[in-house]
């Protein structure tokens, strides 16, 4: 929860890197391998990017074996994940968990977790959502444990361990809870998304260790950073998608002149760059944000949130419009965007939702 | 920096009372003349300009932070901005002797320009312009018609931009030239606009005779002259963007201060406006620092400007929906009459469905219908 101290040519060279790495290792036949094999992970491409890029630590502090960089170099990090659709936890685990850790304050936590965070050797996740009208609770029953469901866990199919966000007696905590822990069951949801599978988690009475104290305001910090997170994960895919649809534009031929030679598909593209710029523009400055400052980056994060989460399914939408027929097919893979951008437009609260609390910063609602 | 803006603030708190005590009604055509000469003789309107033309030959950041001052204090925008943004940095930078020393009365008012450029069948299309200027001796005779020319009901010169050339491809043959509004055969019209005003009018030249030594640059060149001094007016949208952000914090301040709350859908309107406008201003913000950076802007001026003017028209729309009954009877006019304003925002200077061409076929190359 640095801020950043890397310039922005240092951040072009650590995108170009980058997109080398995803561009050889997970190109989109890659990609349609590992959602066939079902296993919901690219071990290949996970373990390139925490032994040869770091990228797994870089929100990790360096005397816990992490690169100390913010999120400014992460969100680049997670654009080109997303931009190549990878089949890795980046979000979950190296984004949420070692945030949601840091975020508890708790030392012993930090030294036990954030080391095999950093170098790849294990997999967390975050239990934020709770199942539909169940609660998640935690009891001291000599010792913590867990009671209820958390549904749209991320790659929960393949974590070793689980952050879970519970209620206690007298709030919010944040709880860790091995994944084969008896009275776990994580069952594999019928995701939207192919590339980053959801699973069900229910919690029987399962033994948990609590993490730091009281945990509402730091659940809502980890908030803010995943709305930026998904808002820089929008960004990569949108600017691919608009790629993907001008190339289209220029090549097919249609009424014996290029598709894109007409203004109807013109001007969409031309929205599409708009709306890239714009994403770009909002997700750098959240990005940037000094973290300490919770005020400004709670309303830098639903700004962003709410831009993204409204224009980036529209570019995906329009992608399949420009493309016609052969937009709608699964060999295109433009629904494999479509569906990890609707994903991410959900996750942490879709467009209406961001704007509502806007509303209340803003003194519009109560 | 600091020191200049130190010493603009100053002058501000001193000249700006002041003229306001000299006129008690700034609307006045003769007061908001009388606040241009004040701020050309400060220096601070010509602060672009090389100092051998008066000016301070600062470069754009230093303009864009002058204007954000002046804005802060709420002082009138100068009247003459074309003759000193556009026709003023074309005369120094193209202009003969002569012709240049219309660039110390531009600042002064002692005279006010106007540029001859859309005409009814040239306005996307400007360089299809049809006005034709033919060489009779030592003479331009001009016959043609100008329209949508702004402030051309007050000016005292025109930049007309002719047809020299009809043979030349249509960039090539086009003229610029100096034509004195008092000339036999030029005669101003005013436009009567939607929201009833007439900032605008249309020219017609019935053969008008303008000495050849008129000609701005060289023949033929009038394309290249003028647009090239339109560049760097570019950096300006940057600064819309941050004062269209300003207005929408305004407005949603004043809303919460209303007595009746406002529909959910409302709020959420207002949010979605607001979003807009945070996002626009980090744009204009990035771009101003690529400018500070000592990079030219490249396809973000465009892009500023065609979210810019839909999302002001959009706010002056639910402006007008927030008055309800008053802003059909008239009992709230700013509403009525800037919901009727905010209809050119998506037309002049480049409609937005032009932009959005040249978004296209210039940033993406997507080819040419």
């Amino acid at each position: 929860m640095n801020i950043s101290t890397t310039t922005s040519s240092e951040r072009a060279d650590f995108r170009a890197s980058l997109r080398n790495f995803f561009e050889d290792i997970s190109p989109e036949s890659r990609v349609r391998e590992v959602i066939a094999s079902g296993s919901g992970l690219d071990e290949t491409v996970w373990r390139g990017l925490a032994t040869d890029l770091g990228v797994s630590g870089l929100l990790i502090p360096e005397e816990f074996g992490g690169q100390g960089m913010s999120m400014a170099e992460m969100a680049i990090a997670l654009e080109e994940a997303s931009r190549a659709i990878a089949v890795v936890p980046l979000l979950a685990t190296s984004v949420l968990a070692p945030l949601a850790i840091q975020l508890a304050g708790d030392t012993a936590a930090n030294a036990e977790l954030l080391p095999v965070l950093a170098d790849g050797s294990e997999i967390m996740t975050v239990a934020f959502l709770d199942g539909a009208g169940v609660g998640t609770v935690a009891r001291d029953e000599n010792g913590w444990s867990i009671y209820g469901s958390k549904t749209a866990v991320l790659n929960a199919n393949v974590a070793n361990r689980l952050l879970v966000i519970a209620t206690t007696p007298t709030g919010t905590g944040l709880f860790l809870v091995d994944a084969k822990a008896s009275g776990v069951v994580v069952t594999p949801q019928n995701s939207l998304d192919l590339t980053r599978p959801t699973s069900l988690v229910t919690f029987e009475g399962a033994a948990a260790t609590r993490i730091g104290a009281e945990y509402s305001e730091a659940s809502q910090v980890l908030n803010a950073f995943g709305r930026i997170a998904v808002s820089a994960e929008m960004l990569g895919m949108s600017e691919k998608l608009m790629e993907v649809s001008v190339e289209y534009a220029k090549t097919r031929v249609q009424f014996g002149k290029p598709i894109g030679a007409f203004q109807a598909i013109k001007h969409r593209c031309s929205e599409m760059f708009a709306h890239v710029e714009s994403m770009r523009a909002a997700v750098e400055a959240a990005s940037l944000v000094d973290p300490s400052d919770k005020a400004v980056l709670h309303e830098q994060a639903l700004v962003v949130k709410a831009y993204s989460a409204r224009f980036a399914p529209w570019i995906a939408e329009a992608t399949i419009q420009v493309h016609g027929g052969i937009g709608f097919t699964w060999e295109h893979c433009a629904h494999l965007y479509l569906r990890r951008v609707k994903t991410d437009e959900i996750l942490f609260g879709d467009a209406l939702a961001c704007r509502f609390q806007l509303q209340q910063l803003l003194g519009l609602s109560a | 920096m600091e020191a200049l803006l130190a010493e603009l603030r100053e002058f501000l708190t001193k000249e700006f009372p002041a003229w306001s005590a000299k006129w008690p009604d700034g609307e006045l055509w003769e007061a908001k003349l009388d606040w241009q000469r004040t701020m050309a003789e400060g220096r601070w309107s010509t602060a672009t300009w090389p100092q051998e033309f008066g000016g301070r030959g600062l470069g754009t950041m230093e303009m864009l932070a002058i204007e954000d001052v002046v804005a802060q204090f709420g002082v009138p925008q100068i009247p003459g901005m074309i003759g000193v943004k556009n026709v003023a940095p074309t005369l120094m930078r193209f202009g003969t002797e002569e012709q240049r020393k219309s660039v110390a009365r531009i600042a002064n008012t002692d005279e006010f320009w106007c540029q001859g450029f859309s005409e009814p069948g040239a306005g996307s299309d400007l360089a299809s312009l049809r006005t034709r200027a033919v060489i009779d001796g030592d003479e331009f005779v001009i016959n043609g018609q100008k329209v949508w020319t702004s402030n051309g009901m007050y000016s005292t010169h025109m930049q007309l931009l002719a047809r020299t050339d009809p043979d030349a491809p249509k960039h090539k043959g086009i003229s610029a030239i100096v034509v004195p509004i008092n000339t036999p055969g030029l005669e101003v019209r005013p436009i009567k606009q939607i929201n009833g005003g007439a900032e605008f009018a249309e020219v017609f030249f019935t053969d008008v005779r303008v000495p050849v030594a008129n000609l701005i640059g060289p023949l033929n060149e009038g394309w290249n002259v003028t647009m090239t001094t339109l560049g760097h007016e570019r950096a300006g949208v940057a600064v819309f963007a941050g004062r269209l952000e300003q207005r929408i914090r305004n407005l949603i301040e004043d809303v919460t201060k209303q007595d009746s709350p406002v529909s959910p859908v409302i709020s959420d309107q207002l949010a979605e406006h607001y979003v807009e406008s945070r996002v626009l201003g980090m744009m204009g913000a990035q771009m101003l620092a690529k400018i500070a950076d000592g990079v030219a802007p490249g396809s973000e001026s465009s892009v500023i400007k065609m979210v810019w003017s839909e999302l002001s028209q959009q706010v002056d729309t639910t402006i007008m929906q927030l008055s309800g009954v008053e802003g059909i009877t008239g009992d709230d006019n700013d509403a009525k009459s800037g919901y009727l304003s905010a209809r050119s925002a998506t037309i002049a200077a480049g409609t937005s469905d032009i932009v959005k061409n040249i978004i296209g076929d210039r940033v993406l190359g997507l080819p040419r219908d």
